[in-house]
């Protein structure tokens, strides 16, 4: 931790504050850096580079709690200034946003030109960088990697660097766009993007699906989430805020169909005729959204992120239970989000023991998305795999040979 | 060498392994006839321990080895240009797992494309990236090259099928990478690994994601009386909000050889251009977007919309688009089939550029291409062994390059680099950008055993990537 004084002989005062004391997995964070232009980030970069300081990168701050606790961080790096839509062609329905820009901010442009933006990650005006290096996403949107066409990056060293570009079909060159998502930028700073948009539906609608027992809601909800148009498939039972606003039976499913008007209009009567299915709101979605982010109970609860084949996911789901973990799931895409109190636990070992057995037996990982400190220190948050720790490490030393980006947060303690 | 040679007959069985200067003959090319390697010998390994020992061998002698499929890629990935081992995956062709409840199978690379398809139909299912080649390539080249095929616009490419990869690494050591619940945690190793194009392991095992067949296709022709205005339609259908399973092109020349060839599908030859628009879904969903699409092309100039009336008849439709290759054949004896990409928006000027510039350099061009994907395929028919034409078909490809990057395109969408395109990477790509690429390539393959000599030019450049190709002007550079 270091005061902006200390460092102002390194980086240009005007980009440089001392802001309340944030704290990541007990590491305290002062200083903070904002550039404004991706050369202000480069010569940035480049400074500390140079100087052997390291940083940890921020946006918006709505996943700082994902990821190993960091090692060493002299600054944070906010990209919050680094803001803008550098250009948005509606014809072809791209658009070019640099990384501190709120997604709010992007979804309401392009929607008001009939398109849709793919990214739904929950928390607080989440920046574009900060869900992209951290592969967010919500109950709309998988994982933003099919839809992200271009990179603009400034690697640890102060590189300005691009990869990918801006059409819609690319394979010139290495894929790095997919090792920069989801690496908690650990290996280079996002500064910019080109994202492919989807069309706008022209129809939507949502649905409730009660289930009176939980067999049943297992054994429909998979088939009832693969009806053509359905984007959200959310399955919950006893999670304590989502269920509060559903009511009393044992399963819910909530879907959100949306598409074709044709094919939204059939697949409503289907699926109403199908099952126990009423038409509601739609901010039931937003109340999904940020459940996904935010656990019940302690402000450390252990929240967990399963990825698990959908057909598996009855059996993760009960033997969670019996662990004492609350859930709700995306049964179509076999994700599932597992909570609990952690003072519950007798055994942290024990049961980190069970959850990675029941992970790889249902075809899939998890990550730890928030724990407790103790946990944190104990067990490496995304569950490495041991086979691959020699090529995680030795990437992370060639993308970042001194070690100066959020270091200690990704896999394998990198 | 020699002895490099036996050790590897000892792995595979000498039955398994080809040396003869006539064996090795058909190993020289690929899919493209314009760069030639011969190998040492070529192995035909059955088995993933095989390959890796087959590897630590070449490894040891520093010898280089080269990953082949069915050696249909385009862009001479498969070709052994300095020489070494080619390790043919053709025996890995079993299907090893088909789970039909979470959708998925697991392949090992040598399996044929459209054999997977096959295999799944009954099922309700198939494997969603469809190459024009998918009678002939492997899943182990398609995951190499990131291939598209005519569906990608609405299905996307190879690496958005993918969960899960067993692969040899470059010093033999084996790993898996992925799920087959996809998704992934950790640094995404799997999806930098598609498109690589065997430059940084062997894949040895897919595994893939399945997708469940369409209730119902609908799949029109619309006859243009010219390539402008078959373009032009393509964006006013994509502005439409309607995302149609394929949007492909093919101009007169091309439904000529076509009509001409086995292929023929009974297109009228004085057309100036064919729309072959495939849509899928709901049935009622499909219908009214039939509608709303002849509509579209009615507006932008079509003389007429053909329906396929039948599965027959859309089969005919298909075979005349994914057949338009094997017609060039008529043309002349060489093809160059060009793969770049432009925004969608500009594919009426630049189409209309390209055959400005076939003209200026008197050379014979066919476009048919995934026209939905702004993917062109200019193709160049011409004769390899009259060296002023084949100077100028060079030259009118480069300028093509040009052309497309200038737009805010780029070099390749489905075809790879490989040999051919990697002195014009910096067409796209500055010193820096190529130099972060290589980095990876440093993890991976430190030693450049594994299929060297592609992707990275060999010759460093003056000239500056054009920053406006890529979409980046907005964004200084240092
Ligand atoms: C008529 C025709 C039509 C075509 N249409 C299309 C199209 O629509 N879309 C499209 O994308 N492509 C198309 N292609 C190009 C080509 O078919 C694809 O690139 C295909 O994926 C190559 O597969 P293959 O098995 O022939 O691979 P090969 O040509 O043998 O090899 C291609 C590359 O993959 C590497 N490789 C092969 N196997 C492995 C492995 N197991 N592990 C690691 N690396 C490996 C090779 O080293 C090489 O770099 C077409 C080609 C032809 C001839």
């Amino acid at each position: 931790m270091r005061r902006s004084a200390e460092l102002q002989k390194f980086i240009d005062p005007s980009h440089l504050e001392d802001k309340e004391t944030l704290t990541v997995d007990g590491l305290p964070l002062i200083a903070v850096a904002s550039p404004s232009t991706m050369e202000e980030l480069s010569r940035i970069l480049q400074s500390l580079f140079e100087n052997d300081l390291s940083v940890l990168v921020t946006g918006n701050g709505n996943r700082l709690h994902v990821g190993n606790p960091p090692t060493r961080a002299d600054l944070r790096l906010s990209t919050l200034d680094l803001k803008g839509i550098l250009e948005f062609d509606q014809e072809d329905g791209v658009i070019e946003v640099l990384a501190g820009t709120p997604l709010p901010q992007v979804r309401n442009l392009v929607n008001s030109e009939g398109w849709e933006l793919p990214l739904d990650p929950p928390g607080n005006a989440p920046t574009l960088g900060g869900s992209l290096a951290s592969a967010a996403f919500g109950p709309r949107f998988g994982h933003p990697r099919d839809f992200v066409l271009g990179l603009g990056m400034v690697m640890a060293d102060g590189t300005q660097t691009k990869c990918g570009g801006r059409v819609i079909k690319n394979v010139t060159g290495y894929d790095l766009m997919k090792l920069y998502l989801g690496s908690y930028g650990s290996i280079g700073v996002i500064g910019s993007a080109w994202l492919r948009l989807l069309p706008y539906p022209e129809s939507k609608k949502v649905l409730k699906v009660s289930f009176q027992k939980d067999d049943e809601g297992f054994k429909d909800s998979l088939k009832a989430s693969r009806y053509t148009s359905v984007r959200v498939a959310c399955l919950t039972n006893s999670y304590p805020i989502l269920e509060a606003s559903l009511g009393s039976d044992s399963m819910n499913l909530i879907l959100e169909i949306a598409g074709d008007e044709k094919a939204v209009e059939r697949d409503f009567n289907e699926l109403t005729n199908a099952y126990r299915a009423d038409e509601i709101d739609d901010d039931v979605l937003l109340r999904i959204r940020s459940n996904q982010n935010s656990s019940p109970g302690a402000s450390d609860s252990l929240a967990i992120h399963f990825r698990v084949l959908p057909s598996k996911l009855p059996v993760v789901w009960s033997s969670l239970n019996k662990l004492g973990f609350s859930c709700f799931s995306y049964p179509n895409r076999g994700d599932l989000f597992a909570s609990l109190d952690p003072n519950q636990l007798t055994s942290d070992t024990e049961t980190l023991v069970a959850v990675r057995t029941l992970a790889s037996d249902s075809g899939g990982s998890f990550v730890l998305e928030r724990a407790p400190l103790r946990m944190k220190r104990e067990f490496d948050v995304f569950g490495t795999d041991p086979s691959l720790s020699e090529i995680t490490s030795s990437l992370k030393e060639t993308f970042d040979p001194r070690g100066i980006l959020n270091v200690g947060r990704v896999s394998g303690r990198n | 060498m020699k002895e490099l040679v036996n050790k590897i007959e000892t792995i595979v069985g000498p039955e398994n392994v080809l040396a003869n200067d006539s064996d090795l003959l058909a190993y020289e090319f690929d899919g493209l006839t314009l760069f030639s390697g011969c190998p040492l010998a070529v192995a035909l390994p059955k088995t993933t321990k095989e390959i890796s020992s087959i590897v630590r061998l070449c490894r040891e002698a520093s010898v280089p080895f080269v990953p082949r499929g069915a050696g249909t890629g385009l862009s001479g990935g498969a070709v052994a240009i300095e020489g070494g081992i080619v390790i043919e995956c053709q025996r890995m062709n079993q299907i090893l797992k088909i789970d039909e409840a979470d959708r998925y199978a697991v392949v090992q690379p040598g399996v044929v494309n459209a054999e997977l398809s096959d295999a799944v139909g009954h099922l309700g299912l198939f494997y969603a990236p469809d190459p024009s080649s998918q009678q002939a390539c492997t899943i182990g080249g398609n995951v190499a090259e990131n291939s598209g095929g005519p569906h990608t616009l609405k299905y996307g490419t190879t690496t958005n099928h993918v969960l899960e990869l067993e692969l040899v690494l470059p010093d033999g050591e084996i790993v898996r990478l992925g799920c087959p619940a996809g998704g992934s945690v950790g640094f995404d190793f799997l999806g930098a690994m598609v498109g690589s194009e065997g430059t940084l392991g062997i894949v040895t095992e897919v595994t893939v994601r399945l997708t469940p067949l369409p209730e119902k296709i609908e799949t029109l022709l619309g006859v243009f009386p010219d390539i402008v205005s078959a373009c032009r339609a393509v964006g006013e259908i994509l502005r439409s909000g309607l995302t149609p399973a394929s949007l492909e092109i093919s101009d007169q020349r091309t439904i000529r050889a076509v009509e001409s060839s086995v292929y023929a599908a009974g297109i009228p030859t004085d057309a100036g251009a064919v729309l072959l628009i495939e849509l899928d879904g709901l049935k009622e969903a499909v219908e009214r977007q039939a509608d709303r699409v002849s509509e579209i092309a009615m507006g932008c100039g079509a003389s007429r919309i053909e329906v396929a009336k039948d599965e027959a008849e859309r089969q005919r439709f298909w075979r005349a688009r994914k057949g338009a290759f094997g017609a060039m054949g008529r043309l002349a004896p060489d093809l160059f089939v060009h793969d770049a990409v432009v925004p969608r928006k500009h594919l009426p000027e630049i189409l209309r550029k390209i055959c400005e510039i076939a003209d200026h350099y008197g050379i014979t061009l066919s476009n048919v291409f995934h026209a939905g994907d702004g993917n062109l395929h200019p193709n160049i028919s011409f004769d390899r062994r009259d060296p002023e034409e084949l100077k100028r078909v060079i030259a009118a490809g480069e300028e093509i390059l040009r052309l497309c990057v200038d737009a805010g395109g780029v070099i390749t969408g489905e075809h790879g680099i490989g040999v051919e395109k990697k002195e014009y990477l910096h067409l796209v790509f500055s010193e820096s950008d190529l130099a972060t690429m290589s980095l990876l390539r440093d993890v991976f393959d430190p030693g450049r055993v594994c299929n060297p000599g592609k992707i990275f030019p060999t010759t460093r450049f003056c000239t500056e990537a054009n920053p406006k190709a890529r979409g980046y002007d907005r964004v200084p550079f240092s």
